[in-house]
């Protein structure tokens, strides 16, 4: 039997900011939040603005583990999850539970990886600092949270590039709804790696301007760092230890594409399959969903494809139902962005408003989708989350309102 | 997962290409450590299990997939070697209901390295995007996932010893809410200089090998008619240790995983375990039993191969729960990580009684 699940917390950090209240003004206000990046030199590449997170140095105060001994993506990580924990009021009762912790990511720690590799390049491997490696592989992100929240239970860690953090949602919600689990935690994160910034430059995949998901002039991505995490819980437990109900998961679908490893099908086949899916998992319509928060990266490629899929979906009413990426606004987190996706869209449904699509300012008629260009008020209850990624990995997920 | 079969086994390891490599190698207990000659290792006398005398184009037959890195290849060889193992005729399966979980430990760091070094040395111009592409920790899945069409649920995993018990869970839930009828489980893993190095200089004295695994589940009623199948999970349970009782902590992952299986520490005749912590609790678990079980652990002979080493146990065990001659009764796997992360789960013959 499936049991309901409710969000009770969430935590993000995004370009935007640290924290959800930041977030939730910056994604209203519709500010562009992507800069000239400053982790490293970008003048060298093809593209130099990314969505980087400032102000934001470690996670403190960390109970048992070493700042110095951390990447920068647990000290997110930890942060976030903090705030999720504070958000759902289980801080102090999170030790005494058994949960399921989901995270998905692309690189885990690459900055720590990167920066062992370039002391090996420049003092040989035997002197580069060894420490580095304490969080260089993503298993060790999960291993320092269940250290640092002294958390009991089972994880996994899922790699399916920018799917990830859908794919992390949607085990959370699997485990919650079979019974595998009474609470889960599931995240997406990424952080700013010159590493990822040159491979994605080196595809051709980074725009040299700004991020312009669906417009007819697009030409390519603009990374960004963050993470974004919820708390996942049985409804009726929820209700039961008087947890604030943020919304619902109600669907989620998956499939992959089988057909390059870092182009997607361009039929949209196999992200059309995906979101079906979510919608039959849900048990509703195409017509309940009210806006679509769109992969919508700004290549060409990505963009023209879930256009597709979206219509293959959705028959006549893609035109109608409210579509926008909001990666403009604080670039793509790889990992990370389908849970930050997730979080922004249950901000939209919790404050009536449809995100914007930045930068569309000639929608691409061949997409023929209803972008988002303006700021919208609008009674949102039910949202699609789409993701898609390398390896032809695609997700989506279906929030709603709490009822 | 009692109606859920094993029907393939596919294996490359330091032994050679398909599961009887494997067999061979544990029931003549023939080592295949050897002087470590790919790279150079922490010291001169440094050895590791090494993959040499691969040909890809004998296994590999889409050109597409023969340049793509070390791990990506020994992924799809291994799904080729439990295709061919299990007679699976993929084309009876629609794409959208085949799965994938593929679980990786440090994935392509050869790749990842020399994009890296391009970059530093020579600039964003002379870094090149194929290193890119198989570096990034799905690509052997995608790799497999364009090889042989599958286009249902696809997951890379990651993980260390413990992932693949970890991916069961996932391979059961898949099965369980009708969303797949057949489903591949592999493991990957490549040799690497960056990871020896580091395992050595913190005092690890481990032989590291490579080479990958792969397993087909397929739904009972879809085999019959090919005989029964090699072997069925009973059951799984994992959990992380962030204490020091690692010995007590994995006692106890493997009696909850018992209990999830149905089945008492007197019904396991075999014990694939990969650690000397593990060794410990198993001797601890058992203690009580006049007939104790019989206890391996392949890396001794193939180098520690983390997720791989696991999937090779899963394929030796499913080779001795079939074995006519000489039996196994239900058979234990156990894996602890380097950081504590514990896993267990327990494998039976196909039974003939509906249900299991």
């Amino acid at each position: 039997m499936k049991r309901r699940v409710a969000v009770t917390g969430t935590g993000i950090i995004t370009a935007h900011g640290i924290g959800k209240d930041i977030n939730l003004k910056k994604l209203k206000d519709a500010v562009d939040s992507t800069g000239i990046i400053a982790a490293f030199n970008s003048e060298i590449y093809r593209g130099r603005r990314g969505g980087e997170v400032r102000d934001f140095i470690y996670a403190h105060p960390l109970k048992y583990l070493k700042p110095s001994r951390l990447d920068r993506a647990s000290h997110l990580l930890i942060h976030a999850i903090r705030e999720a924990l504070s958000d759902s009021h289980l801080e102090d009762k999170i030790s005494e539970k058994e949960v399921f912790v989901s995270l998905g990511t692309t690189l885990g720690g690459m900055i720590s990886g990167e920066r062992y590799h370039a002391e090996i390049l420049k003092k040989g491997i035997k002197r580069a600092r060894l420490s580095r490696m304490l969080d260089y592989l993503a298993q060790y992100q999960a291993f320092h949270l269940f250290r640092e929240f002294n958390l009991e239970g089972q994880f996994m860690v899922f790699s399916n590039a920018c799917a990830s953090g859908t794919n992390a949602v949607g085990a959370a919600f699997n485990a919650v709804r079979f019974g595998e689990a009474g609470i889960a935690i599931a995240a997406g994160y990424d952080t700013m790696s010159e590493f990822t910034f040159a491979g994605f430059n080196s595809l051709m995949a980074v725009t040299p301007e700004v991020c312009r998901p669906f417009d007819k002039n697009r030409n390519g991505l603009i990374l960004g760092e963050g993470v974004g995490v919820l708390v996942l819980e049985e409804l009726e437990s929820a209700s039961a230890r008087g947890a604030n109900i943020i919304a619902e998961v109600i669907g989620y679908g998956e499939s992959a594409d089988a057909y390059h490893l870092t182009s997607p099908d361009p039929e949209g086949t196999g992200a059309a399959g995906a979101m079906a899916m979510a919608l039959k998992d849900a048990g509703i319509s195409g017509g309940k969903i009210d806006y679509i928060n769109a992969h919508g990266t700004g290549t060409p490629y990505n963009d023209i494809m879930e256009a597709r899929a979206i219509k293959k979906v959705f028959g006549e009413l893609a035109e109608k139902i409210f579509v926008s990426s909001t990666k403009p606004m604080v670039g793509h987190l790889l990992g990370g962005a389908g849970a930050v996706e997730a979080i922004f869209s249950i901000m939209a449904i919790k404050n009536s408003f449809i995100p914007v699509n930045l930068n569309c300012a000639s929608p691409d008629p061949e997409c023929g989708l209803n972008i988002s260009r303006e700021p919208v008020s609008a009674d949102i209850k039910t949202i699609m989350s789409n993701s898609f990624g390398f390896g032809g990995s695609n997700a989506s997920i279906i929030l709603r309102e709490y009822r | 997962m009692n109606n859920i079969v094993i029907t393939g086994l596919g294996a490359i390891s330091p032994a050679g290409v398909g599961k009887e490599a494997l067999l061979k190698a544990i029931h003549g207990k023939v080592s295949h450590i050897r002087r470590l000659t790919k790279f150079q290792g922490p010291s001169a006398e440094s050895t590791a299990g090494e993959i040499n005398e691969f040909r890809a184009e004998d296994y590999i037959r889409d050109k597409r997939f023969r340049r793509i890195a070390d791990i990506s290849q020994y992924a799809i060889t291994a799904g080729v070697s439990a295709v061919n193992d299990g007679n699976i005729n993929l084309e009876k399966y629609s794409p959208e209901r085949t799965g994938l979980i593929m679980c990786i430990t440090h994935g392509a760091i050869g790749y990842s390295s020399r994009f890296h070094k391009e970059l530093l040395c020579d600039g964003p111009q002379a870094a090149s995007p194929a290193l890119f592409s198989e570096s990034v920790l799905n690509a052997p899945a995608g790799n497999v996932s364009g090889y042989f069409g599958i286009k249902g649920p696809v997951h890379t995993l990651i993980g260390g010893s413990t992932s693949v018990i970890e991916a069961i869970r996932l391979v059961e839930h898949l099965f369980e809410t009708d969303r797949i009828d057949c489903c591949f489980l592999g493991a990957a893993e490549e040799l690497n200089e960056i990871a020896f190095n580091a395992y050595a200089r913190f005092g690890f004295t481990f032989a590291p090998g490579e080479g990958a695994g792969m397993l087909i589940f397929e739904r009972r009623e879809n085999v019959s008619g090919k005989g029964r199948g090699y072997a069925v999970v009973k059951g799984s349970y994992s959990g992380f240790c962030h204490k020091n009782a690692r010995e007590d902590f994995l006692q106890r992952v493997m009696e909850r995983c018992l209990k999830k299986a149905g089945l008492s520490i007197g019904n396991i005749t075999n014990v694939f375990i990969n650690s000397q912590d593990g060794k410990n609790a198993v001797e601890k678990l058992f203690m009580s039993q006049k007939n104790k079980p019989h206890t391996e652990n392949i890396s001794h002979l193939m180098g520690e191969a983390f997720c791989a080493t696991t999937i090779f146990h899963m394929i030796i065990a499913s080779l001795l729960l079939c074995d006519n001659l000489n039996r196994a009764g239900n058979v234990m796997i156990g894996a602890v990580s380097i950081e504590g992360n514990t896993a267990s789960l327990v494998m039976s013959e196909v039974s003939d009684l509906q249900g299991g």
